[in-house]
């Protein structure tokens, strides 16, 4: 060991030995264990040492290596120009990478090639100068290289061919960073033009004042990609409407350094639905009947949104359901209907409740009760779209297309429905309100009538005239059932007030404010009188020329007096208690229901326990009437208001004939509070009209003489209602036969309404010598 | 309000005619034109024009009545007085003329 006058000094080598000798080491290791191929040649390029990588890569032992030309390990056709590169690099000695843009090959002993990257480092020697080369396999890298070169190329034709679309790159800050000829095509700008510039000049003036290009590379850098369609600008200053997505290009770190973009222009689909929905604006403004919209709705949308079936549903709020009008094809045959459907458990009811489309690709298989979608599958439609209609923030309906295709529908079909449905939901509730504005107008109209024909009945009981104990009683019992809801039938004779007392308890009830609504069953022909209760349409029946409000319907929320309801057919009377109960109504010729909220009193003559019992009325309707029964006593009963009602009836008539009478003598009230009234009320008011008519003078003159006159004709008729049994017979059959319009036989002849055979009927008619002339008027 | 109904017999040997309500105005136009339809029909069948439930007829109403009753082997079936004078009046009229 040599050692220096210096301790420093010699630590210093000692530490430079032990270095030197680990590197030798090391690259003793390294040589035997790389990687690469290493080569030691000379000035001459003989081989004078190689590796085992080496004579593994070249298919030669390290033996037949050494001695052996580098020039054989170099395909022929290198090989040429080999002595020249070599001579070359031993003037200008450096290390050096000879790789990649050289695209160098290695030639094996069986011939076969390889691509390899090569690193040259001379070394000098006592003996001369000598190169290391390393020689590296670079046939999968070369692949990779090739693979990705061939796919960015097949990417590329893919991206120029394409002249639909516009596909670009933009850098992070949004600069065009590629252009495609589409994207020419579609913006007007060559790459030249564009390439470095902002994408922001695609933007319309008012986007870009609304910061719309940075929201949409925030938004894509936030979720990774967005879809979106609007208006853009070409370079020429025109807009198109653009379908776009754009979506984030990240590193491996995953920080942003781009965006891929694609733009199509949708401006003809745009404009095609702008027509669909000018041309459905016009066909909806149009149209004010809800049903026929249907039918204008498909026609339109049929050229954008293909579809063999549409329907559109409307809110039914009494019912709490939808009322859905279908239209389809079936054979070539249009199919239409209407079904309820409940709002949970169907798509449609669905489509409502959650205010978001409902897109089915196959029904069957989507999991609604079969009830729900029969309309549907019945017509063979395998996928849906629906959508709730909505106008003014409220839902009130949906609207369908379906089709027989599997998963004809997707997002885009259901944005462009959603889209006709704000117009459609516009029109629906112009034609619901126009029809509610028309049927209350109807209904108007037709109250005014009424009520003009009301004011001129004369309703001279203005009030309840009376003290005694039988009135007062009555009007207690007026007093209590007025403020319930409780029907409430009145029975008492003809004439004893009934209709007054029923307008006293709509008064007193809290339905004062509402109509009060009246119908006598015994003045309106038994044919008419359903449609006079219940309403009908236009062309419900042979003479419906036009739509009639029923009284039912009038009454709504006020009172209905239906007057001698023991007139009431037999057949009707179901219908007038299941409109009682159900409290909706259909009018004849339709089927939509109505609700009615009617309070009803009824009143009769008649003894309605009797007709039960001999089956002339119905006891469920009896019993459903006779809730609160109120008997209006007759005047024989309350002979202590016969004076009372003098001076009532004698004051009201005398005031409105410009009479003064201020006088009724005694004689003539006693004679009055005697006589029975068997037209109670009503044939004391007219004796009395034609008594004031008849006074002269200050003092009433009554004539007293036709009461007494009343009396023996009441004897006399009493007399004549006693004849002989033939005449008796002979007028039963008569009035049968009057009343069966001369038929004698078949269920509704005379002979059925008599319970006799036909045979028998003819030959008692016969015997009692009745002629056709007798019951029928002919010329 | 006026409800027309035409029944045929069995055999449809003779025609109903049934008239309900009121025949005025509109609805005696409404007659004449269901009339109208209806006369070709008739051929020679009797017909029998049911008025025991019209309730009212103003002059158009008789008119047409008075022209159904004029063109056809008809007969009324009047019931109720208001309607036997009403079948009497029509009767005398198309007569007359």
């Amino acid at each position: 060991m040599h050692l220096s006058d210096s301790p420093e000094k010699d630590a210093a080598a000692g530490t430079e030995q032990r270095a030197s000798e680990v590197a030798l080491a090391a690259l003793e290791n390294l040589y035997e264990v790389s990687p690469d191929a290493i080569f030691v040649t000379d000035a001459h390029g003989v081989i004078r040492a190689a590796n085992p990588r080496a004579a593994e890569l070249f298919g030669h032992s390290q033996a037949e290596l050494i001695g052996q030309s580098v020039e054989n390990l170099v395909p022929q056709r290198f090989r040429g120009r080999h002595p020249e590169h070599r001579e070359n690099y031993q003037a200008h000695p450096r290390m050096r990478q000879m790789g990649a843009a050289l695209n160098l090959y290695g030639l094996r002993k069986d011939g076969t090639e390889f691509p390899v990257d090569i690193l040259l480092k001379p070394i000098a020697t006592p003996d001369g100068p000598l190169v290391l080369s390393f020689v590296r396999d670079v046939t999968e890298q070369r692949e990779a290289t090739e693979a990705l070169r061939r796919a960015d190329q097949q990417f590329r034709s893919i991206v120029e061919s394409v002249s639909e679309y516009a596909i670009y790159l933009l850098d992070k800050d949004g600069s065009v960073a590629t252009w495609n000829p589409g994207a020419e095509r579609i913006k007007g700008y060559t790459s030249d033009e564009i390439l470095g510039g902002n994408y922001a000049r695609f933007f319309t003036h008012e986007d870009i004042e609304r910061g719309r290009p940075a929201e949409l590379l925030r938004l894509a850098a936030e979720r990774g990609r967005v879809e979106g369609e609007g208006w853009r600008v070409r370079k020429d200053g025109s807009r198109f409407w653009a379908n776009v997505v754009m979506t984030a290009v990240h590193d491996l770190t995953g920080a942003v350094t781009g965006y891929v973009k694609i733009t199509r222009d949708f401006t003809d689909r745009k404009r095609a639905e702008e027509a669909v929905l000018l041309q459905l604006s016009s066909a909806l403004l149009a149209t004010v009947d809800v049903r026929a919209l249907l039918g204008a709705i498909s026609a339109s949308l049929r050229e954008v949104l293909p579809h063999d079936c549409a329907t559109l549903g409307l809110l039914e709020q009494d019912r709490n359901t939808l009322l859905v009008q279908f239209l389809g094809e079936d054979s070539e045959q249009e199919q239409r209907g209407e079904v309820h459907l409940s709002l949970h458990g169907s798509p449609a009811g669905q489509a409502f409740r959650t205010r978001e489309p409902v897109l089915v690709s196959r029904l069957e298989d989507a999991g609604y009760p079969a009830d729900g979608i029969r309309h549907l599958t019945a017509l063979g439609m395998k996928a849906c779209c629906w959508v709730p209609l909505i106008h003014r923030g409220e839902a009130v309906g949906t609207m369908m297309v379906g089709s027989r295709l599997e998963g004809a529908y997707g997002e885009k079909d259901a944005a462009m429905l959603k889209q006709v449905a704000g117009q459609v939901a516009m029109a629906v509730s112009n034609a619901v309100a126009f029809r509610q504005i028309a049927e209350l107008r109807d209904k108007l109209n037709q109250e005014k009538q009424y009520l003009e024909h009301e004011i001129n009945l004369e309703h001279n009981f203005e009030d309840i005239v009376g003290e005694s104990t039988g009135l007062r009683s009555v009007l207690r019992q007026i007093e209590t059932v007025a403020p319930t809801d409780a029907t409430v039938l009145i029975q008492g004779e003809t004439g004893t007030g009934k209709e007054l007392l029923a307008r006293a308890l709509h008064r007193l009830s809290p339905r004062n404010g509402r109509t009060f609504v009246k119908l006598n069953c015994a003045a309106i022909p038994a044919g008419l009188l359903e449609s006079e209760l219940f309403g009908h349409e236009k062309g419900a029946f042979t003479g419906a020329i036009a739509r009639k409000i029923g009284r039912l319907e009038l009454a709504h929320e006020g009172t209905l007096f239906l007057d001698e309801i023991g007139e009431m057919p037999l057949d009707l009377q179901p219908k007038l208690l299941r409109a009682l109960q159900e409290r909706e109504i259909e009018r004849l010729g339709s089927n939509r229901p109505i609700p009615v909220n009617v309070r009803l009193i009824a009143a009769t003559n008649r003894d309605l326990t009797q007709m039960v019992a001999e089956k002339q009325f119905r006891s469920d309707l009896f019993y459903r009437l006779k809730v609160f029964p109120v008997f209006a006593p007759p005047l024989r009963e309350r002979v202590d208001d016969i004076p009372v009602l003098v001076r009532h009836f004698v004051a009201a008539h005398s005031r409105r004939m410009g009479r003064t009478i201020d006088t009724i003598p005694e004689e003539t009230m006693q004679t009055l509070m005697r006589w029975s009234w068997p037209g109670n009320i009503r044939e004391l008011e007219n004796l009395l009209e034609r008594a004031v008519i008849l006074t002269r003078g200050s003092v009433l003159y009554v004539p007293l003489a036709e009461l007494e006159l009343a009396e023996e004709e009441e004897a006399e008729i009493e007399e004549a209602e006693a004849p002989t049994l033939l005449a008796a017979e002979r007028e039963h059959i008569l009035r049968a036969l009057r009343e069966a319009g001369g038929q004698i036989g078949g269920p509704d002849g005379a002979a059925a309404k008599l319970g006799l055979k036909r045979t028998t009927l003819n030959s008692k008619i016969k015997k009692l010598g009745i002629e056709r002339s007798d019951y029928m008027t002919s010329r | 309000m006026l409800r027309i109904t035409i029944n045929e017999s069995e055999g449809g040997a003779a025609k109903r005619l049934i008239l309900e309500g009121r025949i005025a105005g509109p609805w005696a136009e409404e007659l004449d034109r269901v009339w109208v339809e209806a006369a070709p029909r008739l051929g020679s069948s009797k017909l029998t024009i049911d008025v025991r439930d019209v309730t009212y007829a103003d002059a158009a109403g008789k008119n047409v009545l008075v022209k159904i009753f004029s063109q056809v082997d008809a007969e009324f079936v009047a019931g109720p007085l208001q309607a036997h004078d009403l079948a009497t009046e029509i009767i005398k009229k198309s007569q007359q003329a």
